[in-house]
């Protein structure tokens, strides 16, 4: 936990003092605190959720409660801006705000609209601090499979799985691997791969001021909050990557953009949300591409409280892994 | 020979209140339009350096000249160790209550600081652009009643001080 106490700076010391005085096995498996004003302080953890009491202690009862008040949520807002509402205008239009150590907070309230679109999130009251681990290693079993000895690189490769079971997790932990030259496979004797990241969430890298706050390997670059068929475009152009990183794929635009990544030589990794195949083909951009075969492996997510599962499949659909991690739910 | 030499301490003494009376009214006039080239200058950085009020104070100290060098170095440290505030306004306010002594405003220019410090970094540029030019604009005003302050009372007091301590040496002679 020590690693990651740094997310928990953002809070106004008196819910701060609450949140680290809970039991240590809570804090281990912290996933997300949600302060609410004027409703009870929760905290999730390890797919389960509790309310906090003003003493630190886990309770059932929302009523026993700590209920954070107005003056929190605006000493909350004001230091997880830095002080500083202005400079995070584009980040409340998106609703969430990366904090130092890529952890993210995702903000609700009232919209302002502004010619019919969300211009500003304003009377904030609502937040859901969402803890960012990282695990290493995570990708060691996948990444051999996803090899590409003809080429010596990495195929163009999907990652799907539901929300919440970890797909950014590995995708970072690819990333760190292949920038750096981690093959994990004896045959694999190339150098590490330059990787272009385009991480239009700040989820991947999480980036502070353009910097990283994950280990995302030494051969890696980021374009942070970039819309990704326009980031994939430029990075080509800017930074030329070997491999392409990209998050949450599937938008017309993505696919087009994937097009031209291929024609220029350079691998594709993405994610999408998803739970099978065959649900995969009736999207509409993806489906074209998994139709041609341009991804070449198929890599689906699944987490359970006690497990992680890997299914690994090639092109024309046939499994080629098929592997249970224990453990998962720390992933 | 004593006498003299009182006398001339008394003269002396009474013209050098006088000189500190009148300085104290330049000093009003030149520290509200230092702050007022401090806030224009932070409303650039907000509005087109994207700077975060933290880094945008530290800039303003490195400009300044003292007292107001200190009251922003010292909100900005106060924001950057998060020490004891929580909020831009704490900061801010307690930077100025520490420096108020320094300061030659008045009550009334300081008010106008305080009001600020409620709206500091809380919403968007636009409306940080709003609230400091209207600070600004409260300021301006200030500074003109200073300068007529000065104008009429500052020449004044120095006048004063040495006439006081004149009369002073006639009462006794």
């Amino acid at each position: 936990m020590k690693r990651n106490a740094n997310w928990s700076l953002i809070l106004p010391p008196e819910v701060r003092a609450m949140i680290m005085s809970l039991p240590d096995r809570v804090l281990a498996e912290l996933e997300e605190v949600r302060v609410r004003e004027d409703r009870p302080l929760e905290v999730i953890f390890g797919g389960s959720y509790g309310f906090v009491t003003s003493e630190g202690k886990l309770t059932d009862l929302s009523s026993g409660a700590y209920k954070p008040n107005k003056e929190d949520c605006h000493r909350l807002l004001d230091l997880m801006t830095n002080h500083s509402l202005y400079t995070m205008e584009e980040q409340l239009r998106r609703g969430f705000v990366t904090v130092a150590g890529g952890h993210r907070v995702g903000m609700s309230g009232r919209t302002v609209l502004s010619q019919g679109k969300v211009s500003h999130l304003r009377d904030i009251a609502g937040f859901n601090i969402r803890i960012a681990r990282e695990v290493k290693g995570v990708g060691k079993p996948i990444l051999p499979y996803l090899l590409d000895f003809g080429q010596k690189g990495v195929h163009h490769t999907l990652i799907v799985s539901p929300p919440q079971h970890g797909k950014t997790t590995l995708l970072r932990d690819l990333v760190r691997m292949i920038s750096s030259g981690e093959w994990c496979h004896a045959d694999a004797t190339w150098k590490a791969m330059k990787v272009g990241v385009v991480d239009e969430r700040s989820e991947i890298a999480g980036c502070i001021k353009g910097v990283p706050s994950f280990d995302l390997g030494v051969r890696s670059d980021v374009l942070d909050g970039c819309p990704k068929a326009e980031g994939m475009m430029m990075l080509i152009r800017s930074m030329s990557p070997e491999v392409l990183v990209v998050d949450e794929f599937g938008r017309m635009e993505d696919v087009l953009a994937m097009r031209e990544a291929i024609h220029a030589g350079v691998s594709v990794i993405a994610t999408a949300h998803g739970q099978a195949l065959d649900e995969l083909v009736r999207r509409p951009g993806l489906s074209e591409l998994l139709t041609e075969g341009v991804f070449r492996r198929i890599v689906f997510l699944q987490r359970t409280k006690k497990q992680m599962t890997f299914r690994v499949f090639d092109e024309k659909k046939r499994a080629m892994l098929i592997d249970t991690v224990r453990g998962g739910a720390r992933v | 020979m004593f006498k003299i030499m009182g006398a001339a301490m008394i003269i002396a003494a009474a013209t050098a209140i006088g000189w500190v009376q009148s300085s104290s009214y330049a000093s009003r006039v030149r520290q509200i339009r230092q702050m007022i080239h401090a806030l224009e200058r932070l409303e650039t950085s907000i509005m087109y350096g994207y700077t975060p009020l933290d880094e945008a104070f530290r800039d303003l100290s490195h400009q300044a000249a003292a007292p107001l060098k200190q009251v922003f170095g010292y909100a900005s440290d106060l924001m950057q160790s998060r020490a004891g505030v929580t909020t831009a306004k704490d900061a801010w306010e307690k930077a100025l209550h520490v420096y108020k002594g320094r300061l030659s405003m008045k009550d009334q220019d300081l008010r106008i600081l305080y009001e600020l410090g409620a709206s500091l970094g809380v919403s968007d540029r636009e409306d940080q652009r709003n609230h400091l030019r209207h600070a600004v604009k409260r300021l301006e005003q200030e500074e003109s009643a200073a300068r007529d302050d000065y104008l009429q009372f500052g020449r004044m007091s120095k006048s004063l001080g040495v006439l006081s301590g004149i009369m002073l040496v006639i009462l006794m002679y």
